[in-house]
């Protein structure tokens, strides 16, 4: 007979203490490892996917942070802009407003040297012309002269009106006259001289007469601290004056340098 | 020349005896027992600091997993729980037909009382698991269907396949056995190696088979006949 029982209960035997002899040796270690790499993976799949969840959290954060830094870097250039803007329209107003100023003291400066400078020129101008007359007049000093000036002086003192007349007139034959000349008077003209003027003032009674070459040409008579005078410096004053106030001067050369841009 | 290692008795004392089958067994166990204590020993220590795993634990864990996957894959989700009685048929047949290198060895598996051992610790296997999972009364009814009618025929049907596991693994092993013994005879060289090498591949095979099919009444057993029959189908 090909089966054994006793052979078949012992190998039914056999196999179960197999079983568990594998069991205890085998397969709970194996599973249990399995079991422990398994819960390892698996805790680092949750770590993964957890880290994974934080990364997309911050990567979140970070992207709005960039978008709030971004919508501060616009609002702080904006500002930045508008400020500076701002800061050059005061810059340019205040430079302008330097040049405008700095344009009117030049402008006034060149008008104070202009006014200077051609004061200047018109005094030495009459300077010039008055030297230019005395010595001309001095060259042609002569008798002729002195003679014609005298007769030039009484005809002006005839000719002389009331208001110029009054504090003469008020004088009494005490006071003392005094004619002064450029040249020394001859006696002829000397006693022309008196008789004219005593003509036109009956109450001179003395009259001394005086060389004062500053006169240039021309005559004075003073009297108690009044004077009247017939000078060629008188014309020259008069052409001074007139230079003096001519606006031309100053107003033809400002013009230009007051054209603002 | 004998036919089944039964019949070489070392030992014997009234019916009480000690033969090659019983001997060939214990030498099995103590072998896979050992190469077992070998391959978990130091399981633990298997893991290097990097977190990685050595190629020893990984062989034993890809072996396993193998295992545990082709139970799922017949129909039992839960595997872990028949790993133990499958994964031990599957170890024991597969050593007994791998030792046939061994020059002189006779696989247990030739013998029809290990066979039968086998294929009665498969019948009694599959109403314990049936039982476990469904219930007692769930479990005997499935004799029942698809009508009471098929009662004696389910009854035959465990009978038979029972029968059938045991008789095909005997047959196979011990006519491998025969049949080399016969070659060596004939022709000593070539022929024997060529059918000792096809003698491997089929009881790999066998071990193969034996596993799953006791997987497939197990899975059955605890799921439904529709299982089964897929599965057969498949087959």
């Amino acid at each position: 007979m090909l089966i054994d029982w006793f052979t078949v209960l012992a190998q039914v035997i056999n196999f179960l203490v197999l079983i568990a002899l594998l069991k205890h040796f085998l397969y709970r270690p194996v599973l249990n490892a399995i079991a422990a790499r398994e819960q390892r993976i698996a805790q680092e799949l949750l770590a993964a996917k957890n880290a994974v969840i934080t990364a997309q959290t911050e990567l979140a954060q970070l992207t709005q942070e960039r978008q709030a830094l971004q919508r501060q870097r616009e609002t702080m250039l904006s500002t930045t802009q508008a400020t500076a803007l701002a800061e050059q329209n005061r810059v340019l107003a205040q430079a302008h407003e330097a040049a405008q100023r700095i344009q009117d003291d030049s402008r006034l400066a060149m008008q104070a040297e202009f006014q200077q400078m051609s004061d200047l020129i018109v005094q030495r101008v009459c300077s010039e012309v008055l030297d230019l007359a005395r010595r001309v007049v001095s060259d042609l000093a002569q008798d002729d002269l002195q003679s014609h000036m005298i007769s030039v002086f009484l005809g002006h003192l005839r000719q002389m009106d009331t208001v110029q007349r009054v504090p003469f007139d008020r004088l009494n034959a005490s006071t003392p006259w005094s004619a002064h000349s450029a040249l020394p008077l001859s006696t002829e003209q000397q006693q022309i001289l008196m008789t004219g003027v005593k003509a036109v003032f009956p109450l001179v009674t003395t009259l001394t007469f005086e060389v004062v070459p500053s006169l240039l040409c021309g005559m004075e008579l003073l009297a108690d601290g009044y004077k009247l005078t017939w000078n060629a410096e008188d014309y020259l004053a008069q052409i001074r004056q007139n230079l003096l106030t001519l606006p031309p001067w100053s107003e033809s050369v400002s013009a230009p340098v007051g054209e603002n841009p | 020349m004998h036919l089944s290692p039964d019949q070489v008795i070392f030992w014997q004392w009234g019916w009480v005896k000690l033969n090659l089958t019983i001997v060939t067994t214990w030498v099995l166990m103590a072998l896979i027992t050992g190469l077992s204590c070998l391959a978990t020993r130091g399981l633990g220590r298997t893991v290097r600091e990097d977190g990685a795993v050595s190629h020893w634990r990984s062989a034993v864990e890809w072996v396993i997993s193998l295992v545990l996957q082709q139970i799922v894959e017949v129909g039992l989700p839960r595997s872990e729980k028949y790993l133990v009685f499958i994964g031990t048929l599957f170890v024991l047949v597969a050593t007994a037909s791998l030792c046939t290198v061994l020059p002189g060895y006779e696989p247990p598996t030739g013998s029809l009382s290990t066979t039968t051992a086998l294929a009665l610790c498969v019948f009694f296997a599959v109403p314990y698991f049936g039982i476990r999972e469904q219930g007692m009364w769930r479990y005997l009814r499935n004799y029942l269907q698809p009508a009471p009618i098929m009662l004696p025929f389910n009854i035959v049907s465990e009978l038979s396949r029972t029968l059938a596991l045991a008789v095909r693994l005997f047959g196979n092993m011990m006519s491998g056995g025969m049949i080399l013994g016969i070659l060596l005879m004939v022709t000593p060289l070539f022929f024997p190696v060529a059918l000792k090498l096809l003698g491997l591949l089929t009881g790999m095979v066998q071990a193969y088979i034996f596993s799953i099919l006791a997987t497939v009444y197990i899975a059955a057993a605890v799921g439904s006949h529709e299982t089964e029959k897929a599965v057969i189908t498949k087959g």
